[in-house]
């Protein structure tokens, strides 16, 4: 199996290259640029879907995914994770990429606490209170994206649809928008020289899109003056909860990981904190950490575990830091262009939403896909793809609206504020259907 | 049967094809794709029409031998008697049916051609002839769909017009017509609200008193027994939301589904 697949892996990158001594211009239905988790999410769906199209799938670093084995990604744990809500793993298992996941690297979280360093008071949230199993997952992005590829290369061979793998970036975009319904397909010209017609161009290249910047999307963008500074750790205890504690500089996340006690930290803060926390020594970054999360409390070795969350004892990877941007494009499409995932929006991390909302864009576009087809539609088509914007534009918008909301909120340090903070978050403890609502909307239900 | 006589008497005088209303066409004929323009409540009734010619089709008319690896309509032959810019052959080329396309009017045909070369696609599944239907009945052609929508309403001689169409579908074709039904409703939505009052389509688009009626097409197509009516549909337009619903009511914008059953002697 291992070598069969090495085999596909080898003809999947290298057919592409050989035909480019033709140098003929090649046609596709669908052009996906990126092949990060939600344009090879995007293109797993579409060879599911069966539609008999051509797709082409361009991304510089294919190689790598495409040949990213678990031998090869060595022993090391993992660093940058995702939070998959519940409607995302429906749409995973629907495209059987769940089940390719390594069940190891897929940690399922029951609780999650959320607190507040100034006020102490604090909210939980139970999957049981709202007849759930599990509020969310915690999967290494490798393993997604090995995932995804795994699945790409097993359906090829079954699949309607063909698609070509582009181990390239895009040079050069030619747009042909015009009002009268004769947009002329867009032309893209690869850096390996390859030439490649679009009937749509979808943009899953990230919040740093290129293809957006060509087409002149305007990009709203906010910058938090915060990085995020990722850690992957080990605990003392094993536990099950995703904690997050909001501290006067950001809030800081624990979220549990497959493996013995492990645990991922997100830490959102200043720019400064960042690039202190960064070049500290480990033991340091563990005391740091501790503080960080228990604060004055004095955790004892039979204290209990459901209150506080166990503390940090090793380093494991990282720290590592990005910079944190709140972003969203005026407009998800153009004639025969469509941006998904982070080209179209970026969102705080402080609730692990933002490739989950990228997913639910591409289920969305597979969805409005199949049923253009159904109907011969031109994929390109403004007023098909203007159903898609539709749909997920107020959807992405409120939860970057949520999202801000909740990091301002949060961030206040003003005594009456933060009084209040705490009131309504006891408040909001005993009401569950309030929380249900919450975490319908956290689930992507809503 | 006062409404045959309405039907057939005001026009006998007129020739098959009235001059004003191939020049109102051409008038507009750069305006068929456009998403804003005149013709756009067209194309938004589309893809339902396209999903009814559809599923007519692989219901009443799909030959066994269609594969499943196949397009869905492949190997289909269709002929859309007034085309305009193109927009019904396209989606039904997309489907795998080869579709010819004819018009009258000169500048539409080459507004279709136009459109249809940005698809590289339908290169091989769909052709445009600008000829009158009356051309191609005299060549002996037959196909094995016929489509003629919004059409019915626009010609001199409804009658003699859907005879001609009888004649180029192939024994056990299909013969889908869609069209405007003359009812107080219809004089309603689809001329004062939709021409007069919304201006969605250019005023002077419809006469209501050449708008067609079921029994009178039923009428027309049902004289020496050939074609039978396999199913009626009608489409109804919802103001909240722009979509376009399935209705069991004709008493707006209808579509029929005609067979050829007997064998011509």
């Amino acid at each position: 199996m291992r070598l069969q697949s090495r085999a596909l892996v080898w003809r999947a990158i290298h057919l592409p290259q050989r035909r480019t001594l033709c140098g003929k211009s090649k046609e596709y239905d669908i052009v996906i640029v990126g092949g990060g988790l939600v344009g090879a999410s995007l293109c797993a769906g579409l060879v599911q879907s069966q539609l008999p199209c051509k797709i082409a799938l361009v991304e510089p670093n294919l190689q790598r995914l495409l040949s990213n084995s678990k031998e090869k990604s060595g022993e090391a744990v993992p660093l940058r994770t995702s939070t998959i809500n519940p409607a995302s793993q429906q749409w995973l298992k629907k495209l059987k990429i769940w089940e390719l996941l390594d069940s190891q690297e897929v940690a399922a979280f029951a609780r999650m606490k959320v607190w507040d360093s100034t006020s102490g008071s604090s909210l939980v949230f139970h999957a049981s209170e709202v007849g759930m199993e599990s509020l969310g997952f915690v999967v290494a992005n490798d393993d997604l994206l090995r995932g995804c590829y795994q699945r790409l290369q097993r359906s090829l061979q079954s699949t309607q649809s063909q698609i070509d793998f582009f181990d390239s970036g895009v040079d050069d975009f030619h747009w042909y928008f015009s009002q009268s319904g004769f947009t002329k397909w867009p032309r893209l010209v690869l850096k390996d020289q390859n030439e490649l017609h679009g009937r749509v161009v979808v943009a899953a290249d990230g919040s740093n899109s290129t293809t957006r910047k060509s087409a002149n999307i305007p990009w709203f963008s906010h910058y938090y003056q915060q990085r995020a500074v990722v850690l992957t750790v080990r605990t003392e205890k094993l536990h099950r909860t995703a904690w997050q504690r909001f501290l006067s500089t950001g809030p800081i996340a624990l979220l549990p990981m497959a493996g013995v006690n492990i645990s991922n930290v997100v830490w959102s803060t200043t720019e400064l904190e960042a690039s202190i926390l960064c070049s500290a020594s480990k033991e340091t970054l563990v005391k740091e950490l501790n503080n960080a999360f228990l604060g004055a409390v004095n955790l004892h070795k039979d204290s209990d575990t459901e209150e506080y969350p166990p503390s940090i004892s090793e380093i494991l990877r990282g720290p590592a830091s990005f910079p944190l941007y709140l972003g969203h494009a005026s407009e998800y499409v153009k004639e025969r262009l469509v941006l998904v995932g982070d080209a179209a929006h970026s969102v705080h991390p402080l609730a692990g939403q933002g490739v989950n909302l990228g997913f639910a864009d591409a289920q969305c576009l597979v969805e409005l896909f199949e049923n253009a087809w159904m109907t011969g539609r031109d994929f390109g088509e403004l007023s098909l793809l203007l159903q898609y914007q539709r749909k997920r534009l107020p959807k992405n918008l409120l939860m970057l609206a949520a999202l801000h909301s909740l990091e301002t909120f949060f961030s206040f340090q003003f005594g009456p504020v933060s009084f209040i903070r705490g009131l309504g978050m006891s408040l909001l403890g005993g009401l569950i259907p309030a929380k249900k609502a919450i975490i319908d909307f956290a689930s992507g239900k809503i | 049967m006062w409404f045959v006589g309405k039907l057939c008497f005001p026009h006998k005088l007129a020739a098959v094809r009235h001059f004003s209303e191939v020049s109102k066409f051409n008038r507009h004929a750069k305006d068929w794709w456009s998403p804003t323009g005149p013709v756009a409540p067209l194309l938004r009734f589309n893809p339902a029409r396209i999903a009814v010619i559809r599923a007519a089709i692989e219901k009443y008319s799909l030959p066994q031998s269609v594969g499943k690896t196949k397009l869905p309509l492949q190997g289909i032959s269709i002929v859309d008697v007034g085309c305009g810019g193109g927009i019904l052959c396209e989606p039904l080329g997309r489907l795998g049916a080869t579709v010819l396309g004819i018009d009258e009017a000169e500048d539409s045909i080459e507004i279709a051609r136009k459109h249809a070369k940005l698809d590289p696609f339908l290169d091989s599944y769909v052709k445009y002839r600008c000829c009158s239907l009356s051309e191609l009945v005299s060549e002996r052609k037959q196909f094995d769909c016929v489509t003629c929508l919004e059409v019915v309403e626009h010609v001199e001689k409804p009658q003699q017009f859907l005879n001609l169409l009888e004649a180029i579908v192939r024994p056990q074709g299909l013969l889908i017509i869609s069209t405007i039904n003359r009812t107080v409703t219809s004089w309603l939505t689809a001329i004062c609200l939709a021409e007069n009052v919304l201006g969605w389509i250019p005023r002077g688009t419809h006469h209501w008193n050449k708008l067609v009626r079921p029994e009178e097409i039923s009428f027309c197509l049902s004289n020496n027994n050939e074609m039978k009516l396999m199913s009626s549909v009608g489409f109804s337009f919802s103001l909240f939301d722009n979509s376009i619903h399935l209705t069991g009511n004709l008493g707006v914008n209808y579509l029929m589904v005609w067979k050829k059953v007997a064998l011509k002697s």
